[in-house]
């Protein structure tokens, strides 16, 4: 079973505002998430994301729950940029569970 | 006292304009005479304006003089600088959309967190590119994204942003200015880890520029983790040096300054005190080439590697 989420509906064309991502994420993506329903993040029509969007909303998921990068996240509709983007805020929230383990 | 406005304002006049705006005021009023004014750049206008609307709210009298003789008073009527403040004046022109010639000066409000749109980055950055893509815009929009954001998340008082194009000289300009609470008390405030009470002010403006260097990173609040890791700051300052551009920034007693890729200046006020933070920022349109290279790039400067993601993961 699968979650869509469609961000430009809700965010715009650019992924700007790191607090309303974080506050997405906890009330609505996490919730489903631990349900264990496959989510779907729809960058349609999104055309440019910050560093505090991505690292709250998907560096935030990938953080708190490591696991969904095992089929329980999916990225649909990203456009090259955006492709980029998503896997720096997935690294980056890498780099971050490294750095508090060591 | 009277404050004399200086004629013009560029990158370079920063710190000795932020000097005499934030002078410790001599006596019971504080009046600004801008009978010399004639140009200034962005950040300049948002630092005036900043500084005024902090004299009014703490309730300090005074009076804007020498409009009349001010040359770009017109221009600051059409940026609407004198209606945020409050001051309704007579205008002997008729207004006519600025298409992207030039954004009104635009107030920031900090605002409790929400789940909706915000334009502003995007109006600002299409009319500095004059387009709505391209390398050029989604630079200006991150950019203007970041550092709006950080206003809304630390200053706890409104602030002003103000963006502009200049053909001749190529330049994209952007400034950002509130007088809020500034970087040390929303270090002091978020009980950052990295703080350190007996800091200086620049070093406390070197934390807030270091990755990782969020007042914010570590709290847990209401939405679970860190809603900001410190890195928006971090990145845009490497973009702009990879486009050869300026960055300037100031908070408390402490200023910075990085012209492209030169080693950065900075310095401190030695008989002012800059009440919130101030940021300004440029580029020539033509130096910005790639924006996703120069994403990519600004990660790899700071320890991550190119981004190794499983490609299963988009669809």
């Amino acid at each position: 079973m699968k979650t869509v989420f469609k961000l430009s509906e809700r965010f715009g064309t650019f992924l700007s505002d790191g607090s309303s991502a974080n506050v997405f994420r906890f009330t609505e993506v996490e919730p489903a998430i631990t349900t264990g329903i496959t989510v779907v993040l729809d960058f349609e029509g999104v055309t440019n994301m910050t560093d505090s969007f991505g690292n709250a909303l998907i560096g935030g998921l990938v953080h708190n729950h490591p696991e969904i990068l095992k089929g329980g996240i999916e990225f649909k509709n990203c456009n090259p940029l955006m492709r980029t983007l998503v896997s720096l805020a997935i690294d980056v929230a890498r780099l971050m569970s490294r750095k508090q383990v060591a | 006292m009277v404050i004399v406005l200086p004629a013009s304002v560029f990158e370079d006049d920063l710190p000795n304009f932020l000097a005499t705006i934030w002078h410790p005021v001599e006596g019971e009023t504080l009046s600004f005479d801008f009978s010399r004014v004639v140009f200034y750049i962005p950040a300049a206008v948002t630092m005036l304006i900043a500084r005024i609307d902090h004299a009014r709210r703490v309730g300090l009298p005074g009076e804007l003089l020498g409009l009349k003789e001010c040359k770009s008073f017109g221009y600051l009527q059409r940026i609407d600088f004198f209606d945020q403040l409050g001051i309704a004046l007579p205008e002997a022109f008729e207004r006519h959309d600025s298409g992207t010639a030039f954004v009104p000066l635009r107030e920031v409000v900090p605002e409790p967190v929400s789940l909706r749109d915000d334009p502003l980055s995007s109006e600002l950055a299409k009319c500095v590119a004059n387009a709505d893509s391209g390398d050029v815009y989604l630079l200006s929009q991150y950019s203007l994204g970041e550092i709006i954001a950080n206003l809304k998340q630390h200053a706890c008082e409104r602030g002003f942003v103000c963006a502009q194009y200049t053909p001749k000289s190529d330049l994209v300009r952007i400034g950002l200015a509130d007088s809020g609470i500034g970087i040390r008390q929303s270090f002091r405030d978020g009980g950052a880890p990295k703080y350190r009470e007996e800091m200086s002010d620049s070093q406390v403006l070197e934390l807030a520029m270091s990755l990782w260097g969020s007042s914010k990173a570590h709290r847990v609040g209401a939405y679970g983790g860190s809603q900001n890791r410190g890195v928006g700051l971090t990145i845009t300052r490497f973009m702009v040096a990879e486009s050869y551009g300026h960055f300037f920034i100031a908070s408390g007693r402490a200023w910075w300054f990085r012209d492209g890729l030169k080693p950065p200046v900075s310095g401190v006020f030695s008989n002012a005190c800059v009440q919130g933070t101030v940021l300004s920022l440029g580029y020539q349109r033509h130096h910005v080439t790639d924006y996703s290279k120069l994403r990519a790039q600004a990660w790899e400067s700071l320890g991550l590697t190119k981004p190794q993601t499983d490609n299963t993961l988009f669809t």
